[in-house]
């Protein structure tokens, strides 16, 4: 069984078809790419993943468990993280809070716990402030924790929105344009970034532009295009597949 | 450390004030403010912490206050029992309302919390079997702690100080706890907030029904201190004085309710000396107020502290 299973998923709005029966299996320890043109329909697969908003119709299944039922505020308990097109951090806190808010899933204290300070309560403070060392670390940012993320450069604000999307220790991450805006110096970190946390055993689904580093870092490939698969594979049998360089290009005789 | 030690000279201050403090008037207007600091602390998680205004918090006091003279006029409920039972009947409306309300945002929320309050305050007045109307009940006893009638005006003013540590401390514990860095997240980047697990309504209604449970606390400690409620408590001055007090104290901050209570308690006093001039004198510091310290006074007493601390050279103080 593949640690993501996306059947006949789709979106209408009204009648349009935003994502039309999508399917594909994500295996795990594996990176799984979907890209395709603007407004193919990637991030509304995305969004349906996580929850953000409903399906029209279809089905997700992470580890067995249907997601489409599940609300945006509770996918982070089933071990998924993502990150957003644009970034999206908490831009007045500072590194270091930003991670332990991340982190917020793995407290289980009560508010109870809170008020007269148990041992749980201190545990799990403790815990999670060792988390957020780890990630950071991890992410390189563990330098810069005391800074507020406004004032963050802006390849680093992606690095620690990634970071946020990690702290829950999920086991599947899904990224949205990861690469977006950055310098290819920093995309090449980023690359090296995302397989490593590939190899510490994070599934991961990425929706990116950049076909240098989708090429270079996917094992699988899916292709959408008005909100349809139109290839699958891996990345050299899509570089090459003509239907691929077409919905990038344009055929030779549109206007 | 620092901070322990202001809280130290703080209290020791609020403890020792009866004693140079003579006067029963000032008396009587420092336990008033002890029931605006237990109410601003509460109505400061909502709207100083998560962002919600809700001007129909003084239902929760009324409904606190009516509960408590009721069961102890009624029942016979010992009034220590009866504060209880009136912060745990507030906070279960404030459930039921905070089930509806936190459905809507901005002026939606505003606009709810404000019919809720006045559809309180008119089925209150209507309800003449029970409530008496529009006279009120009289005659609410005094508590009794440990066999002591808190009858006179100094045993009461301790009675509040007591009560508005303990509101304050589990203030202070929610805003730095998860629940804290919480409304934090919802008010920055609620849909991220989401995603690592924070979803609002719930969050929210945490805050509104600790608030709602603190507002039914103060609304006992005012009837067992008046003896006498009437509808005339669900009045718009006390609701726009505890905004006042909330938002030009500091609101999003645990001392600055405290501060904003305790000043507007006492500004309107002051200004009474000045007769005809007193309401222009009191919007006049209000909008100048508003114009310069829009954080509240908390901010410059923040700045001021740390300026202080730069030039002795000590180290900074983290806020």
């Amino acid at each position: 069984m593949a640690l993501l299973e996306v059947r006949n998923l789709s979106k209408y709005f009204g009648g349009l078809a935003a994502v039309n029966d999508v399917s594909f299996d994500l295996e795990e320890g594996q990176i799984l790419s979907l890209i395709g043109p603007n407004g193919a329909g990637k991030t509304t697969t995305f969004n349906m993943i996580s929850g953000s908003f409903p399906a029209t119709n279809g089905s997700v299944k992470f580890n067995g468990i249907e997601l489409l039922d599940k609300k945006a505020d509770t996918i982070t308990y089933f071990g998924i993280g993502r990150t957003f097109q644009i970034t999206a951090v908490f831009f007045d806190l500072s590194v270091f809070e930003n991670i332990l808010i991340a982190a917020h899933s793995l407290q289980k204290s009560t508010i109870a716990d809170a008020l007269l300070i148990t041992k749980r309560y201190k545990r799990e403070e403790a815990a999670i402030r060792e988390r957020a060392r780890e990630v950071l670390e991890f992410v390189d940012l563990w330098d810069s924790r005391d800074a507020t993320a406004s004032s963050l450069p802006y390849g680093k604000q992606r690095l620690l929105e990634i970071a946020i999307a990690l702290a829950n220790k999920p086991k599947l991450l899904l990224l949205d344009e990861p690469a977006a805006g950055l310098n290819p110096e920093e995309t090449r970190m980023l690359i090296e970034l995302i397989r490593k946390i590939r190899d510490s055993g994070v599934t991961i689904l990425l929706i990116e532009h950049n076909m240098g580093l989708v090429m270079n870092i996917s094992d699988h490939i899916v292709v959408l295009d008005h909100g349809e698969i139109i290839a699958r594979g891996l990345p050299q049998q899509i570089s090459q597949d003509p239907k691929v360089i077409e919905a990038y290009l344009g055929r030779g005789d549109a206007e | 450390m620092k901070r322990k030690n202001l809280i130290i000279v703080a209290l020791a201050i609020a403890l020792l004030l009866p004693a140079v403090v003579k006067s029963a008037y000032y008396i009587h207007i420092l336990i008033l403010a002890m029931m605006y600091i237990m109410m601003t602390e509460g109505l400061n998680l909502l709207t100083g912490y998560v962002g919600l205004l809700s001007v129909g918090h003084i239902a929760f006091l009324g409904i606190g206050a009516y509960t408590s003279a009721l069961i102890s006029l009624n029942l016979g409920v010992t009034p220590l029992l009866c504060m209880l039972i009136a912060g745990i009947v507030s906070a279960l409306f404030s459930f039921l309302v905070g089930k509806i309300t936190l459905r809507v945002r901005g002026s939606y929320f505003v606009i709810l919390t404000s019919a809720f309050s006045e559809i309180t305050k008119l089925v209150i007045n209507n309800s003449e079997s029970i409530t008496n109307g529009p006279m009120g009940l009289r005659n609410v006893p005094s508590p009794i702690l440990f066999g002591f009638e808190l009858h006179s005006k100094v045993s009461y003013y301790y009675f509040g100080l007591a009560l508005v540590v303990l509101t304050t401390y589990v203030c202070y514990r929610i805003v730095n706890s998860k629940y804290g860095r919480a409304f934090k997240a919802l008010r920055e980047q609620e849909e991220l907030a989401r995603t690592v697990g924070i979803g609002f309504g719930r969050y929210a209604m945490v805050t509104v029904v600790v608030s709602g449970f603190f507002a039914g606390v103060a609304g006992s400690y005012y009837v067992h201190y008046t003896h006498f409620i009437s509808p005339d408590i669900f009045g718009w001055s006390y609701t726009t004085t505890m905004l006042l007090m909330l938002v030009i104290g500091g609101k999003g901050t645990i001392i600055g309710p405290i501060i904003g209570s305790l000043l507007f308690s006492f500004i309107p006093e002051l200004l009474r000396a000045y007769d005809d001039f007193r309401l222009p004198i009191y919007g006049l510091i209000l909008m100048v107020s508003i114009l310069m310290m829009p954080d509240g006074i908390i901010a410059p007493i923040n700045h001021l502290a740390a300026g202080i601390q730069k030039k002795i050279g000590a180290p900074r103080l983290k806020s």
